[in-house]
């Protein structure tokens, strides 16, 4: 049987479903009987699929126009 | 929302069109230098992903999308900064290599010693859904600034994995670490993350 403490540290591997059957199993037993346990799963799985939709931070102006700076002298003549 | 990757065309990206390769640039530079700052560490970081830049650029005409172009650049970024850090011979990023734990956000004064159950359990979220937590502009800032300040190889794999949605397989290739490392650094990063959101709904402050 696993303990609070084992759920809290496996809760990312239970939720992306990178655990074992077997620990899968005694996961999920272990949440069937704790409530705290459950409202912590649920709360790791808000926060990945919050942290997920956000999206990615983009560039600001300044990076991409250094980016394209040294990427010009490589650039073909597009004139 | 913006564009996405897919929605470049990679044919104007093989042919070096610089709107498309702006575009990519746009979406990819800033999770480019947290691959690069998770092998070379900070004060390199930034040379290595313009040099990698410069040469996705001159390499596109080839590009075969045999994988994806995100994958094809974070790919490209890894063995320049590998590269660079052979040139180097410095080995960086070492700290990451032990970790902070979870924070103290998992650490032993959240549980009872013996049979490891909850001491501070976990608290009631009145935003509980992501929906909810998307529309706190207050608290999106916050996790900005904590991710800016996860330990190099923690962010490299938050960004990657949750943000990028590479498979596991491939982050493990482009930071040179095995799963089961990759799988415990994101698990810490989310719980950083995850604190900053139980203090929001709590105090509604970082």
């Amino acid at each position: 049987m696993l303990n609070c403490r084992d759920v809290a540290h496996e809760a990312s591997d239970y939720l992306d479903q990178n655990l074992s059957w077997w620990r899968r199993l005694l996961f999920r037993l272990h949440l069937f009987v704790c409530a705290k346990c459950r409202k912590f799963v649920a709360h790791v799985h808000i926060t990945r699929d919050f942290l997920r939709r956000r999206g990615p931070l983009r560039a600001s102006d300044q990076e991409i126009e250094q980016v394209m700076q040294n990427v010009k002298p490589s650039a073909p003549d597009q004139s | 929302m913006t564009d996405s990757i897919d929605s470049i065309d990679q044919e104007r990206l093989r042919q070096q069109d610089h709107q498309a390769f702006e575009a990519l640039v746009s979406q990819l530079h800033r999770p480019m230098v947290s691959v690069a700052r998770a092998i070379v560490g900070d004060s390199l970081a930034e040379e290595v992903v313009q040099e990698a830049w410069v040469s996705a650029y001159r390499n596109l005409p080839k590009f075969e999308g045999r994988s994806s172009v995100k994958t094809w650049l974070f790919t490209i970024v890894s063995n320049e900064a590998k590269s660079r850090l052979r040139k180097e011979k410095r080995l960086v990023a070492l700290e990451d290599f032990n970790p902070e734990g979870s924070g103290d956000y998992l650490g032993p004064d959240r549980f009872y010693r013996f049979g490891g159950h909850w001491k501070v359990p976990p608290p009631d979220w009145h935003l509980d859904s992501p929906d909810q937590l998307l529309e706190e502009k207050h608290l999106q800032k916050c996790i900005d600034h904590t991710v800016s300040i996860l330990p190099p190889q923690q962010r490299a794999v938050f960004i990657l994995r949750d943000i990028e949605q590479q498979a596991l397989a491939e982050i493990c290739n482009i930071l040179e670490v095995t799963e089961s490392y990759v799988r415990v650094l994101l698990h810490r990063a989310r719980m950083k993350l995850m604190q900053v959101i139980d203090r929001y709904q709590e105090t509604g402050e970082c």
